[in-house]
């Protein structure tokens, strides 16, 4: 808990290969020397806090993204459409879509032996533990176990252990880690939230079951944002409509997404801030 | 009182699930049910104690059917019609309806009206409103009941809430100066592989989360108790 009036903390959403924004975002924020007490982010915001707690200098950031895009566009993009049957055997079968080595090859070399004490801004991750059925907040220790934890999105990469649990994505109970930020003694916040389609509560009715019970859980997602207190918190919502989740081909457009959106709110959040 | 009451496989444990909650339905002046339970329920209040029996006979006699005429490993064929219509079995809940007809359940005892203030909690996916309705018979308890992503074919998008919650609490958070009573239990799914499994776990987490986020904020207005359908005790489920 940090002990000060006030206590500026910046949040970053969850948002799979949409994590870009984050970056363009943080390279404007950058420019206008805004002070931050504490950095909290889950799964690819984890990556990009993690990044930018420890380099503070988002043009370093910049060029490892484009060396992770350019690694990941090759592995990622080229299963272009899986057969139901094949998909539903696969699904039943195996535990996730990639093994770990293959997409977090990048991030090993980059955080590799890194702790959070090595960090110039305080950083919170946070992982779901699936054992103990709970959000769980790393704060101490070496860096890249509770990244590859806090990025191990379901389906798609394997859980990681963390000593005696078992971990996923923290995506999973808090996409938005604002609450975490609370814990910790944050009382100014600035939320980073990558979001689709912001304010839109439904939409067409999907025709299968599974695409039923994805709009389900989305449906779930966006109730678990409602009832998260954001009073001492400025969200920031980054339209991200139309792009993939999984899909690593538009770094450059999402950066210049982050970038653009903090354009526009510069001068709320300046006051917010201040 | 406002009692509200579902269950994750609640149906396993039934009969001591309705044991403890029996004297607080009683007392309700509002119950809303989740799952199965708006059935269970109607069930007892019409004295149609046969009635959950029947009904989870014929489920579990269409599911046996699924599975004869798979024609892969059930959980792959499974999966495979889930992504290829919108209920898993097609026409369930006609199925059902002509298996407890020939059960010897009534017509007459299938819709005749409820006397007790009985509501299942709804959602429609095409607006996000979360809102309770009246279960008036019987018969609206098998329909209500069954109202679930993956088994009821509803083009309005409209399903019961046992997907996102194991027990109704959405549409309770506008509430203010209730005593509200929850009655649930615990229920640990802990597969982390195949992917399939490790989603349902993590379906059930989130559950759970959401369902903890939700009674905390009805306890700021509310006077909430949970009780444990399994034991009765109280603090019950999730606060052990």
């Amino acid at each position: 808990m940090i002990v000060k009036d006030t206590v500026r903390a910046l949040v970053l959403s969850g948002g799979g290969a949409k994590g870009a924004v984050h970056l363009g975002a943080l390279m404007e924020l950058e420019g206008m020397n805004l002070q931050w007490d504490l950095i909290v982010g889950t799964s690819i915001g984890a990556m990009v806090a993690a990044g930018y707690a420890l380099t503070c200098n988002t043009e370093t950031m910049r060029r490892y993204a484009e060396g992770m895009n350019r690694t990941v566009r090759v592995n990622v993009n080229r299963p272009k459409r899986i057969p139901p049957l094949l998909a539903c055997w696969f699904t039943n079968t195996f535990q996730s879509l990639f093994p770990r080595s293959f997409f977090f090859k990048v991030v090993e070399r980059v955080f590799g032996d890194r702790t959070f004490e090595d960090t110039r801004i305080p950083l919170l991750v946070t992982a779901c533990d699936i054992e103990k059925r709970r959000l769980t907040v790393f704060r101490e220790g070496p860096l890249i176990t509770p990244l590859l934890a806090s990025m191990a999105i379901p389906g798609v990469f394997p859980s990681v252990r963390v000593g005696t649990s078992l971990f996923c994505d923290g995506g999973v109970l808090e996409n938005l880690p604002i609450p975490t930020a609370l814990t910790a003694g944050a009382n100014r916040i600035l939320a980073l939230h990558i979001c689709s389609k912001p304010d839109e509560e439904g939409g067409p009715i999907a025709s299968s079951s599974t695409g039923l019970l994805l709009q389900t859980d989305a449906f779930r997602e966006r109730w678990q944002e409602r009832l998260t207190d954001k009073a001492l918190a400025k969200v920031i919502d980054f339209d991200t409509t139309g792009y993939g989740s999984m899909d690593f081909r538009h770094t450059p457009a999402l950066l210049e997404i982050g970038r653009k959106t903090i354009r526009r709110w510069r001068e709320e959040i300046r006051e917010w801030l201040s | 009182m406002i009692v509200s009451i579902g269950a994750y496989y609640g149906y396993r444990n039934r009969k001591k699930a309705m044991d403890v909650a029996a004297p607080l339905l009683d007392r309700a002046s509002r119950i809303i049910a989740g799952g199965f339970f708006p059935l269970f329920i109607a069930a007892r209040f019409q004295n149609e104690h046969d009635f959950p029996d029947t009904f989870l006979g014929s489920f579990r006699k269409e599911l046996k059917a699924l599975e004869n005429d798979a024609r892969f490993p059930l959980r792959v064929w499974s999966c495979y019609r889930l992504m290829r219509r919108l209920s898993i079995i097609e026409d369930l809940g006609a199925r059902i309806a002509k298996a407890i007809l020939e059960a010897g359940v009534s017509e007459e005892a299938l819709h005749r009206p409820l006397t007790h203030p009985l509501w299942v909690e709804l959602y429609r996916l095409d607006t996000g409103a979360v809102y309770v309705q009246a279960v008036r018979s019987l018969y609206d308890s098998i329909t209500v009941s069954m109202l679930h992503p993956g088994i009821a074919v509803s083009q309005e998008g409209v399903f019961n809430t046992m997907y996102l919650t194991p027990f109704p609490c959405l549409s309770l958070l506008e509430e203010s100066g209730q005593t509200v009573t929850f009655l649930s239990q615990s229920y640990v799914y802990g597969y982390t592989k195949p992917i399939v499994r490790y989603l349902k776990t993590l379906q059930f987490i989130r559950s759970e989360d959401l369902c903890r986020k939700a009674v905390d904020r009805i306890s700021e207005k509310n006077t909430v108790t949970e009780i444990d359908l399994q034991t009765g005790s109280s603090p019950g489920f999730y606060r052990k």
